[in-house]
Order: structure tokens, then sequence, then C-alpha cells
């Protein structure tokens, strides 16, 4: 009898040791995967940003001619490239218009003659973001600097980045920026 | 007879099997513990700053695309004030760009650009050099 009292006093305490254990076990365990799912959301907002960026950066520099323009909520661009493609004997001049815009905050990227259904964000299992802001400043334009300022927001985390950079076009000869030609 | 949790309760830890089950309790609580530590101290080294960081890369290529065009400007005020990463409360981040010519040859210059920002009183800086193609006025 005396033993079944040890043992009973210290299920007693044992018992809601346990139960805090596991409370603190699982809401540890909730903390950690809300956190994760942030950080990954997060992660997610920046590379798609930068994604944005460095297409266009990059698409810049080889431009010939450049237009700016509004499309609903924000500015649209469009680089138009000429490239030299060897075929057999003869080289064309192929013409190559790549837009970028956005259709209800989200940002595609596409040539003239494709319909824009590959979307450059949003639609990410990892945590959907948005394009909050997007502009091509025209002040620096005559020297041949676009400077792109882009926001966007992820959905899941509500936090916003901002990102502002420029990029020196060379080769370019023509800029129309809003109906006005610059260049 | 009815079979109760604590008939149960008791047969599973008689005598030294429930000072077993109070250690390994004791044992879980301290490892969870110092795992929830390490888990707080981790996210922190890992929101270090990465999009201040990214921040600090498009602002040095700003001034490297500057400095190809050869105009005489500077990267707006406004590009230097950032709230990325940064908490509500918290003022914005400024950044400080600077940069110096490295090298230079008859066609080409190499520049450095470094980006200074300061969070928490700790400094943090990004560096980046570029070697660029320099500038000269067609005279046709």
């Amino acid at each position: 009898m005396n033993q079944r009292g040890f043992v009973l006093v210290e299920f007693v305490i044992a018992l809601p040791l346990l139960i805090f254990l596991l409370y603190a076990l699982g809401n540890m365990t909730l903390t950690a995967a809300k956190i994760a799912r942030e950080q990954v959301a997060d992660y997610a907002l920046e590379t798609e940003a930068q994604e944005i960026i460095d297409r266009i950066t990059t698409d810049a520099k080889a431009a010939r001619s450049v237009e700016i323009g509004e499309y609903f909520d924000f500015e649209k661009i469009i680089f138009i490239c000429h490239e030299n493609r060897p075929d057999k004997v003869y080289i064309y001049d192929i013409l190559d218009r790549r837009i970028y815009r956005a259709l209800g905050s989200i940002y595609f990227n596409h040539k003239e003659d494709e319909t824009p259904n590959n979307p450059v964000t949003g639609k990410n299992s990892f945590g959907n973001t948005i394009v909050t802001d997007l502009n091509f400043s025209g002040d620096f334009l005559e020297k041949k600097i676009l400077h792109i300022t882009l926001e966007m927001q992820s959905e899941v985390t509500k936090q916003k980045v901002k990102f502002s950079t420029a990029v020196y076009m060379p080769a370019c000869e023509k800029i129309i920026y809003h109906g006005e030609k610059i260049l | 007879m009815y079979l109760t949790l604590l008939d149960v309760g008791a047969a599973l830890m008689k005598n030294e099997r429930g000072f077993m089950m109070l250690g390994a309790i004791f044992l879980t609580l301290i490892v969870s513990i110092t795992a929830t530590i390490l888990l707080n101290a981790n996210v922190k080294i890992q929101q270090k700053n990465s999009t201040l960081y990214l921040t600090a890369i498009n602002l040095a290529n700003e001034q490297f695309a500057i400095l190809e065009s050869g105009a005489n400007i500077k990267i707006p005020d406004e590009d230097l004030i950032s709230l990325n990463g940064v908490k509500e409360d918290s003022p914005p981040v400024k950044f400080e760009v600077s940069y110096n010519l490295e090298s230079e040859t008859a066609t080409y210059k190499k520049y450095k650009v470094t980006v200074n920002w300061t969070v928490g009183g700790e400094t943090q800086t990004f560096e980046s050099v570029k070697t660029i193609r320099s500038i000269t006025e067609n005279p046709n």
C-alpha cells in the first residue's frame, strides 16, 4: 500500500508535467513552422523582385530602342533588340520586342507575339507575391541610364521590399518616354 | 472490477519506473528549452539584413551605371533611404555609396564601389569591383 501511494503521488506530479511538456513542444513546433513559412515567403519575395530587376537590366543592356508607357496601374516597358543570327550563308537582322508589364499585380515578361501566360511573379507555392509599384524614371534617360524602382509585397507576411537600381544602355539609339521622344 | 486510468498509470510506473519517467520528462524539458533558445538564435542569424544586402547590391549597380555612362550625376537621395527588412517602429536605414578608381588604361577603368549602412549600431559593408569601358566622344 505504501509503495502504491508513492507511485500515485509521483504520477500526480508527472502527469501535469507531461501535459505541460507536450503543450510546450506542440507550441514550439507550430512557432517553428510559422517562422519557417514566413522566412521562405520572404525569400521568395526577394528572389522574385531580383528576378524582375535582373531580366529588365539584361534586356536594357542589349536594347537598341526603349519604349516606356502607361499600362493600367503600372508602367510597361518594351525593349527592342536587334539580334544578328547567322543562318547558313545569310545573316538576318531579327527585330525582337520584349515587353514587361503587370496584369492585376502579377508581372509578365513576354515577346510581342506571345500571349502573357507565364508570369514572373505570383502563383508561388512558397508564398504569393504581388507588385505594388513599378516605375521607370525619366530623369537620366537622356544619359542612356534607365532608373528602375520596384516595390513588391508578400501576401503571406505582408512584408514589403523596395529596390532601386539603374542600368546603362550603351547600344540604345531611341527612347520614347510616355509618348515623348527623349533620344 | 473496472480498470481505471490511474490503475494503468500505476501499473506502468511501478517503483523505479516512476523515477525513470520523471527523469525522462525532466531531460526532455531541458532539451526542449535548449532547442528553443538555439532555434531563436538561428532565426536571428538568418534574418540578418539579407534584404538590406540585396538593396546594397542594387545601389552598387546603380553607381556602376552612372560611372559607365560618364554622366556627372548622383544617386537620388530617395534611393539611399530604405525600409527594407526594418520593423514598423524602427527608423529607416540610410545607405552611403562611395566609389574609388582602382586602375585605368586608355580604354578601361576599374572602379570599386563601397556601400555602407548601419543597423543596430553595427555597420555593414558591401564592396564590388567592376571594369568598365571609358566613354569617349565621337569627333564625327
